[in-house]
């Protein structure tokens, strides 16, 4: 149960601390920047970067044999540009998700949970200079086995706790805006509508979605304080073609702070 | 010995934490590079090669035109040469758009914007507003909303400039409130060079009682000449205040784009007359594609028929063919406008 003491969780006297938040829930907020990189070929051949942020609002349940986790307001905001920098793409996200990981034999001074996630996400690109293809937009739902590793790790003078996560999509399904015409055409009464939306499944072979993310985790300060905080790495990068070979790919490079405060 | 086995232990604790760390982030920063398409490159033969692909994979009119792209591109791309200056480049790209003859397929940069405009240069210009101005409105009109209002003996005459300017439900129910006791409406959309066609269904709204189909709009479903999805367009009636009674609707060439809908949306109703010169045409939503040197591909990717399945592309003819003549306009007479007063006051 390493990843409920962070801060001594290599030392014995650590023991009762770890007892009492065995069974601890948290309600969690995240918040970070961003650097992301998106291509939609529906747009451009171009890749567009720039800077972003992050917030993320979710509870999270500690058992003894499980890590349970709500996501259930999730916002990503870029704002990119290609290399002649004359387009300005802005790049908003959100998304719900559910995770459960359950934790496995190990013999060593580490833990290793492993299970899956089911997640929920809408990434949109508005790009204005683009007239009637200004908006494109992809809804996705995905199922994503999931594994976590902590492990106690020493430097910079002193004991860390280092939790390491990966997933990677295994099968999902897209709504969005068609890869051919524009987005915004005739609709039916004669008048600018979005143009429809197609649906795809989502296979190995047309989809990857792939998270990975490395943290210290750290107490707040007071004995008594049941509180913590992770600062982290996080890397999220997801590609989709669609029916015609046109490409979706959006990475996004995250410095994440992530606060927790115990409820019950 | 203890000490030393500790500080033994921690030291692979340490170098495992940090090799692992790194692993990770080195995975993580190539599988980007290795999963996403390479960026195109900015070089006169990738431009050309970057317009010539998405025109044909995006454009709606090749078979309408009878317009061959590939033996385009045989005659084209033999021109382009690795130490082309941009302007030499985007006069050659802008030359080989030019054979689609189509007001909606532009190459914009920040020096110049390609264009074909020729459907009207060759056609009588048809419209003077410095004539109205003089000659109808006298200072009498009202500016409601986007829309030029003044009554002219028995009826009631509406210059509307852009569909690029928005209307409101307002605007249109002041317009509408005026004409209860009149013999008729006119509506001017000549010069009107387009915009958006909400607008022209907000306007056709306002003249039927009864849902009508108006055309069918064919959106562009994948890179081969006919991939299109077919679909009916309807005109509802508004719920508020509507004027079924007779409309003039006064277009010349310059009548383009979202008014062309507009022109063919109103020609389907049965209390309406289009008197003047055909339309310009321009039926076909343009898509827009961001190139790697920063210009800007505008191509139709649309195609819009009446419900007699003929294309609007090359404009809507009127009912009613009138030219405006030098004669009339010297004496302040704008031949197209006095033939719909003379309509609406049940004169030919």
């Amino acid at each position: 149960m390493l990843f409920l003491a962070p801060q001594k969780a290599v030392h014995g006297e650590v023991m009762q601390e770890r007892r009492n938040v065995k069974h601890a829930v948290y309600y969690k907020i995240d918040q970070g920047a961003s650097w992301g990189m998106l291509m939609d070929q529906r747009m451009s051949n171009l890749h567009y970067q720039g800077p972003g942020g992050i917030l993320n609002f979710g509870r999270r349940a500690h058992r003894q044999s499980y890590i349970a986790e709500w996501s259930f307001a999730r916002f990503q905001y870029n704002s990119s540009k290609p290399a002649h920098k004359s387009t300005i793409v802005e790049n908003p996200a959100a998304g719900l998700r559910y995770m459960r990981v359950w934790k496995m034999q190990t013999p060593g001074n580490y833990d290793i949970f492993v299970g899956g996630q089911v997640n929920v996400f809408g990434n949109a690109r508005l790009a204005g200079r683009l007239g009637n293809s200004f908006l494109f937009a992809d809804m996705i739902g995905e199922l994503r086995p999931q594994a976590k590793l902590f492990f106690p790790s020493r430097f910079l003078w002193r004991d860390w706790n280092i939790e390491m996560s990966a997933a990677a999509s295994l099968a999902g399904y897209t709504v969005r805006i068609p890869e051919y015409g524009v987005s915004f055409e005739l609709g039916e009464d004669g008048g600018v509508r979005i143009q429809g939306f197609e649906q795809q499944l989502l296979m190995p072979y047309n989809y990857g979605h792939f998270t990975t993310g490395i943290f210290i985790r750290e107490k707040f300060r007071g004995e008594d304080n049941p509180n913590w905080f992770r600062v982290g790495y996080v890397w999220d990068f997801y590609t989709m073609s669609g029916n015609h070979n046109l490409n979706v790919s959006n990475a996004m490079h995250q410095l994440v702070l992530e606060l927790n405060f115990m409820v019950k | 010995m203890a000490a030393s086995r500790i500080i033994n232990r921690t030291g692979a604790r340490v170098t495992a934490g940090f090799i692992i760390a790194g692993f990770i982030l080195l995975i993580a920063a190539s599988c980007e590079k290795v999963l996403t398409t390479p960026d195109v490159p900015d070089d006169p033969v990738s431009i050309f090669e970057e317009i010539w692909t998405f025109t044909e994979k995006h454009y709606s009119f090749f078979e309408y035109k009878g317009v061959d792209w590939h033996d385009v591109y045989r005659r084209y791309r033999p021109r382009v040469r690795d130490n082309m200056g941009p302007v030499e480049l985007f006069d050659l790209c802008a030359a080989m758009l030019y054979e689609l003859k189509d007001g909606h397929v532009n190459l914009v940069s920040s020096f110049d914007r390609s264009r074909y405009w020729e459907w009207y240069l060759d056609s009588p210009e048809n419209f003077s507003h410095s004539l109205i101005e003089r000659n109808y409105f006298r200072g009498r009109q009202r500016y409601i909303g986007p829309f030029q209002f003044v009554s002219i003996g028995d009826v009631v005459y509406v210059y509307y400039e852009s569909f690029a300017n928005s209307i409101s439900e307002n605007n249109l129910d002041l317009i509408l409130a005026n004409i209860e006791q009149k013999k008729g409406l006119i509506i001017d959309v000549r010069n009107n060079g387009g915009g958006s066609t909400e607008n022209a269904r907000k306007m056709a709204s306002r003249f039927t009682d009864i849902k009508r189909l108006v055309g069918y709009n064919f959106v562009k479903t994948g890179p081969g000449y006919n991939d299109f999805r077919k679909q009916e367009i309807y005109i509802e009636p508004h719920d508020g205040r509507r004027y079924t009674g007779n409309i003039v609707v006064l277009t010349n060439r310059r009548s383009y784009s979202a008014t062309t809908y507009f022109t063919q949306y109103m020609k389907a109703l049965p209390n309406v007359t289009i008197v003047g010169d055909a339309t310009g045409g321009g039926g076909g939503m343009p898509a827009f594609h961001d190139l790697p040197n920063g210009w800007l591909l505008r191509v139709s990717s649309s195609r819009f028929y009446n419900p007699q399945n003929v294309s609007i592309e090359s404009g809507v003819p009127p009912d009613i063919r009138v030219d405006m003549t030098e004669e009339s306009m010297s004496d302040g007479k704008d031949d197209i406008l006095e033939r719909a007063i003379r309509l609406l006051n049940g004169r030919t």
